[in-house]
């Protein structure tokens, strides 16, 4: 009785677990951020994503920013996917970036195929700019990527002030619900980019 | 068996001859290819001397007894008119603590193959066994694998009625019980089961008796051949038979139920039944305060998790659960793993045989070398195959926690090992799922293990509040009030006032 119980757990274990693949961590793309711009064939798709090939590690990384502009984002991360053979993973993307101009609808699909396909986290920071891909391929003051760095100063700004819940899951809510989208922007000037206030673009 | 082997049974239904010259010429024969065997024909004094022949295996007699004691009260001797030699001999002449007469020739052979020493007479058909073994022995010392900060430092050793004596010091009670039986058709290895009368587990004892009658085996050299030939799980590598070298670990576990197995010819005794919860128990537990004892207790369990889960947790979050983890210890990791050209499957299970032929290699060389090899593996092996981008940091530390979590519990090695091994495996291609199915599995096979009719894990399943105060803590003795509840049917440790 325990023999078969033992082979009934490893077989149902194998069956329900063997069509999961698995990748490698280096052959892990980690996306720090995501800028959505409006474009003529539909979404330009900016990446920020952290070039783990530089020996430092931690702390100290290079960036690399991946572009292209497909008509919506699944082809966009299909595309790119298959022109870099690695898995992009978006599991650790703190910050996605609308640019002006980009309808709530086209915002709503492609937030949703972030959650729903790339694993996009709920806590996942959105925020509005004149052009997403433009500040992602800013320098940032901390050395860190753009996303993560512009997370920490939402954070400490939430702290102190009444800054509205941008995280993916109130955003999603607001534009399910239909309610006007309030989001913070970020103004770039001179290469830097900064917190200004909340818009109703 | 060929009945022209020979062994001892084979000579169960001779008898001795009533003439010297006969038993003589039929001893000679037996032991024709034996160049140790000694005989002295000597005479008794007296108007009539009587023939006789004292038998001995050289080196393995005190040979002041058998010159002081044997040969020359029997040269002395004055036993003309006797009619039963033996018997006068045995009261009246010689000078010896233990004296066996037998007509069978087997029992003689048997007991001077033992060390005794055999004298016959002519016109007896009797022939006296004397004990006068004196073999060098190796003398009491400390166990090397069993070494306490305080406490006894006496050990087991080969001489398996020393051992006894060891016991019987420390329990000076006629409950003390001493059986003994011989295994092994070529050995005749002597079996002692100790046990007290009044606390036993009545069950495991009739369980043991009964294996033990059916071994069936050539000889018996180590305990370990009796421990694998009684195991009801001989292809578990969780041990249900315990052992041990130290005689004060041998009584706590007499006093506790169990049955203490003494084997001859070595230090180990084997203790049963044996239970899980005592494979995280250490001597020191009951020589120290009880709350570090209870503290090492409880870093054994978690040293136990530790070694057999953290390599199999750390493969699967990085290869099928990466949003588990915190981003910058994930950028590490990618960073680390860069340009390394193994899998992550095949640098874990390479770090992990490495660290299992460092720590034998350890075992096994003599002490000088020691120095060489732990430079030889903390260098290489650390430091350079890291900066060779041949095996990751991260990975060689993981590994390396492992490794040192299961040295914790030398009694759980073999378990260790290939848990830690097979969870990697399904880790790396079921990710927490293989993980989790293995811990299930390991679980089930834990659970339906038994050691002589007593659940594997009879103390932590069902558990009361007696049973907890000596398995995940050591409570002062002062609360341990009862014995292990399937142990022993007599549960009161203390007396009644």
């Amino acid at each position: 009785m325990k023999r078969i119980m033992l082979i009934l757990i490893l077989l149902l274990t194998f069956l329900c677990g063997c069509n999961r693949p698995y990748y490698e961590p280096e052959q892990t793309i980690i996306i720090s951020a995501i800028g959505i711009d409006p474009a003529e064939s539909g979404i330009l798709l900016t990446l920020e994503t952290v070039d783990t090939s530089t020996p430092e590690g931690g702390l100290e990384y290079s960036k690399k920013i991946l572009k292209t502009s497909q008509k919506d984002c699944k082809s966009a991360f299909l595309s790119l996917q298959k022109s870099l053979g690695n898995r992009l993973s978006a599991e650790h993307c703190a910050l996605v970036i609308k640019g002006k101009g980009l309808s709530e609808e086209l915002l709503y699909e492609t937030l949703i195929y972030l959650r729903d396909e790339q694993n996009l986290s709920q806590n996942t920071k959105i925020v509005s700019n004149e052009n997403g891909g433009k500040m992602l391929q800013l320098k940032s003051r901390t050395g860190q990527a753009v996303g993560y760095d512009a997370v920490k100063i939402l954070n400490m700004q939430e702290s102190k002030s009444d800054l509205l819940k941008c995280n993916l899951y109130s955003v999603l809510s607001a534009l399910h619900g239909g309610a006007p989208l309030t989001l913070p922007f970020f103004e770039t000037e001179d290469d830097n980019y900064f917190l200004r206030g909340q818009y109703n673009e | 068996m060929l009945k022209t082997e020979k062994l001892l049974e084979n000579f169960e239904n001779t008898l001795l001859k009533s003439t010297l010259s006969e038993n003589l010429t039929l001893i000679k024969e037996i032991f024709k290819k034996d160049d140790i065997l000694r005989i002295r024909e000597i005479e008794t004094g007296g108007a009539h001397p009587i023939r006789a022949a004292v038998f001995f295996m050289d080196s393995m007699i005190n040979t002041l007894v058998l010159n002081e004691s044997i040969i020359k009260p029997l040269l002395l001797c004055k036993c003309d008119s006797e009619k039963n030699i033996t018997d006068f001999v045995t009261r009246r002449v010689l000078f010896a603590a233990e004296i066996k007469k037998h007509n069978a020739l087997a029992p003689l052979l048997r007991n001077l193959l033992y060390g005794d020493t055999i004298v016959l007479f002519d016109g007896s058909n009797e022939g006296l066994s004397i004990n006068t073994k004196g073999w060098r022995t190796r003398g009491i010392s400390e166990p090397e694998n069993e070494r306490v900060l305080q406490g006894p430092r006496e050990g087991f050793e080969e001489a398996v009625m020393l051992n006894v004596a060891l016991l019987r010091r420390r329990l000076p009670t006629p409950d003390f019980c001493v059986e003994t039986l011989t295994v092994g058709r070529r050995t005749d290895t002597g079996v002692f089961i100790c046990y007290l009368d009044s606390v036993v587990n009545k069950g495991a004892l009739c369980a043991l008796k009964q294996r033990l009658k059916q071994i069936n085996i050539d000889g018996v050299l180590d305990s370990n051949y009796i421990n694998e030939l009684i195991n009801e799980h001989p292809n578990s590598l969780l041990k249900t038979v315990g052992s041990t070298e130290r005689p004060d670990v041998a009584v706590a576990r007499i006093l506790e139920g169990r049955i203490v197995v003494m084997v001859d010819g070595t230090p180990v005794v084997l203790t049963l039944p044996y239970l899980f919860s005592e494979n995280f128990q250490a001597d020191d537990d009951y020589y120290t305060n009880h709350f570090l004892g209870t503290l090492g207790r409880l870093l054994r369990y978690l040293c136990f998790i530790l070694a057999i889960s953290v390599p199999a947790v750390f493969l699967s979050l990085i290869t099928h659960h990466t949003d588990l983890l915190p981003t910058s210890f994930l950028i590490s990791i990618c960073s680390a793993r860069n340009s390394v050209p193994l899998s992550s499957l095949v640098e874990c299970v390479l770090l992990i045989l490495i660290f299992e032929i460092l720590k034998e290699t350890g075992l096994r060389m003599p002490q000088g070398v020691g120095h060489a090899l732990s430079i030889v593996g903390g260098l290489v092996v650390g430091q350079a195959a890291v900066e060779a981008r041949i095996v990751s940091a991260p990975m060689l530390i993981i590994i390396a926690l492992s490794g040192i979590a299961g040295l914790m519990l030398p009694r759980l090695r073999g378990v260790i090992f290939f848990s830690r091994l097979g969870l990697v495996i399904l880790s790396h291609y079921l990710g927490l799922l293989g993980f989790f199915a293995g811990i299930a599995a390991l679980l089930i096979h834990i659970l339906s293990l038994s050691s002589f009719t007593v659940d594997y894990t009879s103390s932590i399943i069902n558990p009361t509040l007696q049973s907890l105060k000596d398995t995940l803590i050591r409570t002062s003795w002062r609360n341990m009030l009862t014995r292990p509840v399937k142990l022993s049917k007599n549960k009161i440790r203390k007396s009644e006032k």
